[in-house]
C-alpha cells in the first residue's frame, strides 16, 4: 500500500519526536516537479502529468529512526508568467527542492537562477536540494552530472539525480531533506534554543 | 517505503462501498467497490477501504489489457495500469471531520491536513453503522451549522480547555470551573448585551489594574468573544430585534431569502431551427441565450451553436454571409500559419522569443487531457491540431504569446469542433473574453480575485471574515478556477455545459464569480468548523476537482444574483461588478465601510497581527469612482 505507506511508527511507542516541515518545489515548466511528489506520497507516476495551476499543497509522514517528519509540500506552476506568486509559496519554507531536467540545458540554467533567489530571499536557513530529475532519459542528457554536482558542491546543496518514473532517488532526495532538518532541530534543541514554530 | 507490516484487528467493516479512482479519467465515471473497515493497530487506529476481490480483478484487469494490446491500438503504459483505485488508509488521528449526504449513503472523510476523500458511496444499506463505529472510536459532534457534517473532537474539550485556561488566568470569574465559562457562552446567546458588559467590565477592570500580567492573553480572549459572537450573530434576539453586540457605523446590506432557481432543458433543434429567418438570421438572439443560460445546448448543437456563442458568427448574419466570412477566415487562419510553418531554422535560431512560445506549447500540449479519448494514447494525431492551432494563435497574438492554461482552454473547444479553423476562431473568441486571465503582472487575476472577496463579504460574511482571518482573504485558493474557468473543476461534458452558459453573459457580466460564490456557500460549513488555515483551505479547494454538482451550483450562484439585486444598500462596488447601476450618495457612504471591511469585532481580533504582517496594498480602481484598497496578503501576487 503506498498512500502514508511511509508512516512506519515504532509499536506502541508515543514519545517518538516529531518533525514537521514545509518544503516547496520549484523549477522550469515540465521538469517533473509535480510528478516528483506524486512519487514520493501517493507512490504513482502518471506519463502525461498535466500542468500544475497556482498551486497544490500535500503532505507525506514518514520515520526516521525514532522521530516522525512530517512534509508539507508546496508544489507550484513553473512556467515564468507564475514566477510572481512563488515568493508566497517559498516564504517561510525550510527546505526547497530546485528541480531541472537533465534532457534540457536551459531547466538547469532556470535551476541556477531559482537556487540564487532562494539564497537572497528565502529563509536564511534553508535547505535547499538540486533535483536533475528524468534520469531515466540517460540517452537524452543534455546537461552532465558533474556539471551540476560542482555546481551544488560550490553552493552548498544537496543534489541527486532523479527519475519520478523509475523512482530513482526519489524518497532518497526527500529523506535526505528530512534528515538534515532533523539534525538541524536536534542541534537547535541541544543549544537550547526555543526553534519550534 | 515499507508498509505497515503489522496485522490489525478489525473493529467494523462494511462490504459493498464504492470509491472513484483518485484519478479516474474525466470521461469514465466509474467507481470501484470495495470494504470500507476501521482496524486498530498498536500505532493506532486506522479507517482503511480495500477494492473487493483484488487477485481476481488484476487478473482481469491484465487480461483486458492482453486484449487491448492484442488489437495493436494501445500500448499498456504506466499511467494506465495504475487506473484501479488504490487502497485507502486514514489514520483516525488525522481524522477532521466527515460529511453524510445522499440519504445517508455517502460519506465524505476531511483528514486535518485539508485533504478530502469525498465519494465512499455504501451500496448496501447507509452509512449509519460506520458512523456509529466511528463515534465509538472517538468523541464527535454534530455541526450547529451543517447538519450532514460532523466534527471530530481531537483531544476531549480542547476548545473548552483553552477558554477555561484563558479565563482562569483572567480570574474573571470567582469559581474557575469549565461550566462557568459555557455557561459564560451561553448566556452570551441569550443575553449578549448584559453578559458581554459584565465580562468587559471585568476586562476593562483587569486591564486598567493588572495590565503587565495580562497582556499576552489579550489576543485569545478576544478571539473567543469573537467566536462565540459570531457564531450565532444572526440568531441574537433581543426583544425580536436583530441585535449585534459590537457594532458597525452602519449595517452591512441586507440579503433577501435565497429564491430558487430551478434549471432548465438544453437548447434543442426545433427552437434553434425556429428562431431563423428564411436567410438564416437569428432573429431573437437574447431569448435563445437565455434558453441556454438555463439549460445549455444539445450536444448535437453545439457545434453550430458555439460560433455564435464565441463571436466567430454573428448572430444578424445571413448563411451566405456566413459562409463569405468563413471562407475568409479559412484563409487567413493559413495565412498565419504559414508563417511559422515557413520559418526556418536559422531564422528560429536568432528569435528567441519565438522558440520560447514554442517550447511552452510543446511541452504543455503533450499533457493536456491526455485521459479523454480524443487526445489519448501515444502519437494521437489531435495533438498535432492542439499544438497547430496554438503556434498560429501566437502569431495571431504574439503579445500575449502562450501561457500556460490556454491549452487547457482550447481542448474541449477543439474536440468539439475537431477541425482546425472552427475551432482556431472560437479559441480566438474564448481568448478575448478571458485573455486578461493571462496578464504579464496578474492584474486581471489580481482583480478578480479581490471582486471575488467583494462578492463574497456581501453574500456570505461570516465566510469572508474567517478568511481574512485564516490568511485567505487574497481568495488565492480561487486561482485555479478562475485561470481557466473551471476547466479543471468539473468532467469533459460538464464544463461544456458550464462554458456555454457563461458565455451567454446571463444574468450579468462576472455570473463566474458568482459561481465561486455558490461553491464556497457549500463548503463554507466544512472550511469554518474544520478551523482550516490557508494550507488546508487551498488543500480541501483543490480536492473538490471532479466533485461539484453542476447544476446545483449554477442555480445557488443565480439565486445569489437575485438575491444580491433585491438587497438594500448594495455598495457601489459590488453593483459594478455584477452590472447594476450604480447609486448615488446613500450607498457611497457605506462604500467607506466597504472599503475598509474591517468591523469592530475584527479590529479587536487581528488588530496585533494587522500591524506586523499585513501590508496595505492598492489594488487598483475597481470601480472607476472608489479606489479599493484592503488589508491584503497581496503584496506577493
Amino acid at each position: 500500500m503506498a498512500n502514508r505507506g511511509g508512516a512506519q511508527r515504532p509499536n506502541g511507542s508515543t514519545q517518538g519526536k516529531i518533525c514537521q516541515f514545509k518544503l516547496v518545489l520549484l523549477g522550469e515548466s515540465a521538469v517533473g516537479k509535480s510528478s516528483l511528489v506524486l512519487r514520493f506520497v501517493k507512490g504513482q507516476f502518471h506519463e502525461y502529468q498535466e500542468s500544475t495551476i497556482g498551486a497544490a499543497f500535500l503532505t507525506q509522514t514518514v520515520c526516521l529512526d525514532d522521530t516522525t517528519v512530517k512534509f508539507e509540500i508546496w508544489d507550484t506552476a513553473g512556467q515564468e508568467r507564475y514566477h510572481s506568486l512563488a515568493p508566497m509559496y517559498y516564504r517561510g519554507a525550510q527546505a526547497a527542492i530546485v528541480v531541472y531536467d537533465i534532457t534540457n540545458q536551459d531547466t538547469f540554467g532556470r535551476a541556477k537562477s531559482w537556487v540564487k533567489e532562494l539564497q537572497r530571499q528565502a529563509s536564511p536557513n534553508i535547505v535547499i536540494a538540486l533535483s536533475g530529475n528524468k534520469a531515466d532519459l540517460a540517452n537524452k542528457r543534455m546537461v552532465e552530472y558533474e556539471e551540476a554536482q560542482a555546481y551544488a558542491e560550490e553552493n552548498g546543496l544537496l543534489f541527486m539525480e532523479t527519475s519520478a518514473k523509475t523512482a530513482m532517488n526519489v524518497n532518497d532526495i526527500f529523506l535526505a531533506i528530512g534528515e538534515l532538518k532533523q539534525f538541524e532541530i536536534l542541534l537547535k534543541n541541544l543549544s537550547k534554543e526555543n526553534y519550534l514554530y | 517505503m515499507s508498509d505497515i507490516g503489522e496485522q490489525g484487528m478489525e473493529l467494523y467493516n462494511h462490504h459493498g462501498v464504492l470509491v472513484k479512482s483518485d484519478h479516474v479519467t474525466k470521461e469514465d465515471d466509474s467507481q470501484c467497490s470495495g470494504a470500507l473497515a476501521i482496524v486498530k493497530y498498536n500505532f493506532g487506529k486506522c479507517i482503511e477501504w480495500k477494492p473487493a476481490d483484488v487477485s481476481v480483478e488484476s487478473e482481469m484487469h491484465d487480461q483486458e489489457w492482453a486484449m487491448v494490446n492484442m488489437s495493436g491500438r494501445r500500448v499498456r503504459t504506466m499511467s494506465e495500469s495504475q487506473n484501479r483505485p488504490r487502497p485507502i488508509r486514514i489514520e483516525l488521528s488525522d481524522l477532521k471531520s466527515f460529511r453524510i449526504t445522499r440519504n445517508s449513503q455517502q460519506v465524505a472523510l476531511m483528514q486535518r491536513d485539508g485533504t478530502t476523500h469525498s465519494s465512499f458511496f455504501f451500496q448496501h444499506g447507509n452509512a449509519d453503522s460506520f458512523v456509529c463505529a466511528l463515534r465509538e472510536n472517538l468523541k464527535v459532534t454534530r455541526s450547529r451549522k451543517d447538519k450532514h457534517l460532523y466534527l471530530v473532537l481531537d483531544e476531549p474539550e480542547r476548545e473548552s480547555r483553552v477558554l477555561v485556561r484563558s479565563f482562569t488566568e483572567l480570574d474573571l470569574f470567582s469559581e474557575n470551573k469549565t461550566d462557568v465559562v459555557w455557561k459564560f457562552v451561553r448566556n452570551l446567546h441569550h443575553r449578549p448585551y448584559e453578559t458581554t458588559m459584565e465580562a468587559f467590565s471585568k476586562l476593562t477592570d483587569i486591564w486598567l489594574y493588572k495590565q503587565s500580567e495580562v497582556r499576552p492573553m489579550e489576543e485569545e480572549v478576544a478571539e473567543l468573544l469573537n467566536r462565540s459572537l459570531t457564531l450565532d450573530e444572526t440568531e441574537t434576539n433581543v426583544a425580536g430585534e436583530k441585535y449585534t453586540v459590537i457594532n458597525k457605523r452602519q449595517g452591512p446590506p441586507v440579503l433577501p431569502p435565497r429564491p430558487p432557481c430551478p434549471r432548465g432543458q438544453p437548447l434543442n433543434i426545433d427552437q434553434w431551427a425556429h428562431c431563423m429567418d428564411e436567410e438564416g438570421r437569428v432573429m431573437n438572439a437574447k431569448h435563445i441565450k437565455d434558453i441556454i443560460f438555463r439549460g445549455g445546448v444539445m450536444p448535437t448543437l453545439r457545434y453550430e451553436v458555439w460560433k455564435f456563442l464565441l463571436g466567430f458568427f454573428p448572430w444578424e448574419s445571413t448563411n451566405t454571409e456566413r459562409q463569405q466570412l468563413r471562407k475568409k477566415k479559412v484563409e487567413e487562419y493559413f495565412q498565419m500559419k504559414l508563417q511559422w510553418r515557413s520559418m526556418t531554422l536559422a531564422q528560429e535560431n536568432r528569435f528567441s522569443d519565438y522558440r520560447e512560445r514554442k517550447s511552452l506549447i510543446e511541452k504543455d500540449v503533450n499533457r493536456t487531457d491526455r485521459t479523454i479519448p480524443f487526445f489519448a494514447g501515444d502519437n494521437n494525431p489531435n495533438l498535432q491540431l492542439l499544438s497547430d492551432i496554438l503556434m498560429t494563435y501566437v502569431m495571431y497574438n504574439f503579445d500575449l504569446g502562450y501561457v500556460q492554461g490556454m491549452s487547457d482552454l482550447l481542448s474541449p473547444i477543439l474536440c468539439l469542433m475537431t477541425n482546425e479553423v472552427d475551432a482556431f476562431w472560437c479559441f480566438v473568441g474564448f481568448m478575448d473574453k478571458v485573455c486578461s486571465n493571462f496578464d504579464l503582472d496578474q492584474a486581471g487575476m489580481k482583480q478578480q480575485l479581490s471582486q471575488l472577496f467583494c462578492l463574497l463579504n456581501v453574500s456570505e460574511r461570516e465566510l469572508a471574515s474567517y478568511l481574512d482571518q485564516h490568511e485567505s482573504g487574497n481568495m488565492f485558493f480561487c486561482f485555479r478556477w478562475l485561470l481557466v474557468l473551471f476547466k479543471r473543476e468539473f468532467s469533459h461534458q460538464d464544463i461544456m455545459r458550464l462554458w456555454e452558459v457563461l458565455w451567454t453573459d446571463i444574468p450579468c457580466p462576472n455570473f463566474h464569480l458568482l459561481m465561486c460564490v455558490a461553491i464556497l456557500d457549500t463548503e463554507k460549513h466544512i472550511l469554518m468548523e474544520n478551523q482550516y488555515g490557508f494550507t488546508e483551505i487551498l488543500k480541501h479547494i483543490n480536492d473538490l476537482s471532479l466533485h461539484i454538482d453542476l447544476d446545483s451550483t449554477l442555480s445557488k450562484a443565480e439565486g445569489i444574483y437575485h438575491q444580491l439585486t433585491a438587497a438594500s444598500k448594495l455598495p457601489n462596488t459590488v453593483r459594478c461588478i455584477i452590472g447594476l447601476e450604480t447609486l448615488g450618495d446613500v450607498a457611497s457612504e457605506h462604500e467607506e465601510d466597504m472599503a475598509t471591511t474591517t468591523n469592530g469585532i475584527d479590529l479587536v481580533t487581528n488588530g496585533v497581527e494587522r500591524q506586523d504582517s499585513l501590508d496595505v496594498v492598492t489594488l487598483g480602481t475597481i470601480t472607476g469612482e472608489v479606489a479599493f484598497e484592503r488589508s491584503l496578503n497581496l503584496a506577493y501576487l
